[in-house]
């Protein structure tokens, strides 16, 4: 059996330490356009800017950031490497209804495989981006630790990823809204003073609003709640508190967290810059293995209702 | 009823006018007379909301009946249109001697309305909405001893009916196209509106009203000119010598003077000649000139795709454009604009409710009173269900809309979001007395500010800092509550809204406060607390 290597896109908001740490053997990084015109490949490290500098300098008045994907010869380039190191490959990448990543893949293994057609390659639409694609990768390098063959690796996340949650709060939808990744947004470009809007995942990978919290606190703790429902087999799996540039209330939901469930892990990290030019500052979201999202997120919304005493 | 107050008269008017809203595209589909151009209900409509637009809320029958005149007779446009207005005029100058008018009154004023109708026409044709107004309003001559207005309405809507039903009998472009008069449609669904404002119950038209037969386009029809003048008062001017001349350039003339004003439509295929004739007599003030036979071709053009209806809209009901805008970034989808302890009338909140662009849609009123108005319009509404919110306030109404979602919850969702809001969100105004009261054992003196919750007074203060965050501190859930939305008016300084939160987060270290400036004058402040 040959062994496989996981590859990812830097979409998935892992730095160098946690690719380490979680065997993601290899990124490819996508271009970030400032509002200013230049562009530059992303930087997983911040090392170029810090989180601070770069979340700080967006504002709803200011021009767009924009992101485009690793072209098709990147990708190959990050393949072919593996490959001749005589490694399969298991590529996992942020959700097709979000980024060209997913067709530019299959692009790229299909070239490699014409150079190496001993090289089992397996693409994976995650349907999920940022720290949810993240986790996926997580559970795919657990999966090879302990054996498991890449077919068998591939099968648990087609026919789990759908099970990703996310739940957290967001200061203002707008930068989701503004960049298409928010479900139905028509509704969001207001600025809505007092309110926390809270989103999951819906099935195609884009967030959708489940309900609404009045106050920070109030709607951490019922996100936290709402872990604690929907959360499976936690000691098993690891879960992230992600944010952008809102550390004081990651660190609030995380250990709001703790006091309901006991994950094997609890990890704040922080958005990448390639999901973080799309969603802006003001997340706090807490992104865990759980129960299969219902059609249309009626159950989840129906939940949280409950939670937030809407109901 | 047997007697028609100011008030009466504004109900019924405002609700004859929703009544032509509601079927406005169905009276332009009828419309092949004079000109296949399909607007007889727009212009019927822009007539009467012109007058509606005048009326004030206090005054007596006479001021309502002056001002509607004065409204409709400028604002109207159109063949279909200015006839209306004179009408209008005719039954406004039939009230204007009167505090109140009882039946004979009021049917004296019909006939006025109809004689004006009709002298305001060069030529008059039968056929027309000319002939279902004197021909129902002649029946009702017949009808002796009558002092209930109800009674007056039903024999009255059931001669314009009869009237209606054979006017295709006297036109023969209407029996040519199978339909009935657009124009006198349009006069029987006013009507109709009106008579909702005494309890008549409505009936369905029996015949059902079917699109035209239109034939081809006749591209020599020229101009639908439009224009007011305002006469030089060193030149001789006698109406009915202008109108004969104005024979000279085309047909289908309208003509009235009012004042110093003359009001003019024509059929011409020389607009400019027409300007230049007008111009003689004085200086235009308005004018407009559209091709026909390009209005008449856009009938025949596929209609586009109407706009795709919201599947849930909110109607929120603010006291000005700044407290409206922060509910549009709520969600609201449109807003009625009151004034400031002002209520919307129901003819208003009735038009609101059917312009609303959604396939549902839910209300919320800001008082108490506004919101049995506003279950009794929603009743009234054709098309689509409305639900009204029971929020009593602009604080209910941030408190609930603040929650809900019309893009990604369901309808009834949304509402019981909204109703459980109003079980927990506690809405606060504090105004300032206009003279003294007591209330509770304590007398309030002129200038005190005064807190009240539902309306109803609870506390009160010399100032304005200390009453707002001593009623606030005083709720037992003070504690619990973690965000307190508030707008505060002109008289309020940004020092006071400083002040305003390091009183409260002193008590409530997480209390997240959202001050707006809502620009009001009557309540310096109006909270949301949740």
């Amino acid at each position: 059996m040959r062994p496989f290597a996981i590859l990812s896109n830097d979409g998935c908001a892992f730095d160098a330490s946690l690719r380490q740490r979680f065997g993601v053997d290899k990124i490819f990084l996508g271009n970030i356009t400032y509002p200013d015109g230049h562009s530059e490949k992303a930087d997983p490290e911040y090392a170029r800017m810090s989180p601070e500098a770069y979340f700080g300098s967006m504002n709803k008045k200011g021009g767009m950031f924009k992101t485009a994907a690793a072209n098709i010869d990147e990708i190959e380039a990050a393949m072919e490497e593996v490959a001749a190191a005589g490694k399969d490959i298991l590529c996992i990448v942020i959700s097709a209804a979000l980024s060209g990543t997913y067709n530019f893949s299959l692009k790229a293994a299909e070239r490699v495989k014409e150079k190496h057609p001993e090289c089992e390659i397996v693409v994976i639409d995650s349907r999920r981006y940022s720290t949810a694609l993240g986790l996926l990768l997580v559970e795919a390098n657990e999966l090879r630790t302990q054996g498991k063959t890449l077919q068998e690796t591939a099968a648990w996340i087609e026919e789990n990823k759908s099970c990703f949650h996310q739940i957290g709060i967001m200061d203002d939808l707008f930068f989701l809204a503004r960049a298409g990744r928010i479900s139905k947004a028509k509704a969001f470009m207001g600025n809505l003073v007092g309110v926390e809007p809270m989103a999951d995942f819906a099935a195609n990978g884009l967030s959708e609003v489940i309900g609404k919290g009045k106050g920070k606190r109030k709607s951490l703790l019922a996100a936290a709640e709402y872990v604690k429902q929907t959360i499976v087999e936690p000691e098993k799996h690891v879960l992230f508190v992600c944010h952008s540039l809102r550390p004081q209330e990651a660190e609030f939901l995380k250990e709001a967290i703790l006091k309901l469930v006991q994950p094997k892990d609890v990890i704040i990290s922080i958005v990448d810059q390639t999901s973080g030019a799309n969603m802006g500052p003001g997340l706090a979201a807490a992104f865990y293995y759980g129960k299969p999202l219902s059609e249309g997120l009626s159950e989840e919304k129906a939940l949280l209702a409950n939670i937030l005493g809407q109901k | 009823m047997n007697r028609l107050t100011a008030s009466l008269f504004r109900l019924m008017v405002n609700l004859g006018a929703s009544e032509l809203l509601s079927h406005k595209e169905e009276i332009n589909d009828l419309n092949v007379f004079p000109v296949a151009d399909g607007d007889t209900g727009n212009n019927m409509l822009a007539c009467i909301q012109g007058g509606i637009s005048r009326l004030q809320e206090k005054g007596s029958l006479a001021d309502i009946a002056n001002e509607l005149a004065v409204g409709s007779l400028f604002a109207a446009k159109g063949n279909s249109g200015v006839i209306f207005s004179q009408f209008i005029a005719g039954l406004s100058q039939g009230l204007s001697a009167y505090e109140d008018a009882d039946v004979a009154i009021f049917h004296q004023a019909m006939q006025e309305g109809v004689k004006r109708a009709y002298e305001v026409v060069v030529h008059p044709v039968e056929g027309t909405m000319l002939t279902v107004l004197r021909e129902s309003v002649e029946s009702m001559n017949q009808v002796q001893d009558l002092d209930s207005f109800e009674v007056y309405f039903e024999f009255l809507l059931e001669a314009m009916r009869h009237s209606l039903r054979h006017t295709p009998d006297l036109l023969p472009v209407l029996k040519a196209a199978g339909v009935i008069d657009s124009g006198g449609a349009g006069i029987l669904y006013f009507f109709q509106g009106m008579a909702k404002g005494l309890g008549v119950k409505e009936e369905d038209f029996p015949e059902s009203f079917q699109k035209p037969i239109l034939h081809e386009p006749n591209p020599e029809e020229g101009f639908c000119t439009e224009f007011i003048f305002q006469k030089k008062p060193q030149i001789a001017f006698d109406l009915n010598e202008f109108r004969a001349k104005l024979e000279g350039f085309g047909n289908s003339i309208v003509c009235f003077e009012e004042g110093d004003l003359v009001k003019t439509h024509i059929h011409t295929r020389e607009p400019s000649k027409v300007a230049d004739f007008a111009r003689t007599y004085g200086a235009l003030v308005t004018f407009k000139a559209d091709d026909m036979a390009e209005q008449s071709r856009r009938r025949y053009e596929p209609k586009e795709e109407d706009e795709e209806l919201a599947p849930i809209g909110a109607l929120v009901v603010v006291p000005n454009h700044e407290i409206g805008s922060v509910f549009t970034n709520y969600g609201a989808s449109s807003l009625l604009v009151a004034g400031e302890a002002m209520s919307p009338s129901m003819g208003e909140f009735l038009a609101a409710m059917t312009q609303a662009k959604c396939e549902s849609l839910i209300v919320m009123p800001n008082n108490g009173n506004e919101v049995m108005v506003a279950e009794q319009a929603a009743k009234m509404v054709k098309g689509k269900p409305v639900y009204v919110l029971p929020t009593k306030s602009v604080g209910e109404g941030l408190g609930a809309i603040s929650i809900m979602d019309f893009a990604c919850f369901e309808l009834e969702d949304n509402l019981t979001r909204g109703r459980e809001a109003l079980k927990s969100v506690f809405a606060l105004e504090i105004g300032q007395a206009v003279k003294g009261f007591r209330f509770d054992n304590q007398q309030v003196h002129k200038g005190d500010y005064v807190g009240f919750v539902h309306g109803d007074p609870c506390a009160c203060g010399k100032d304005v800092v200390a009453l707002f965050t001593k009623i606030l501190l005083q709720l037992p859930d003070f504690a619990e509550k973690e965000v307190l939305t508030y707008f505060y008016g002109k008289s309020i300084t940004e020092d006071q809204v400083r002040e305003i939160e390091a009183i409260l987060t002193k008590e409530n270290p997480f209390l997240e406060i959202y001050a707006m400036e809502g620009k009001q004058t009557t309540y310096p402040i109006i909270a949301c607390f949740d």
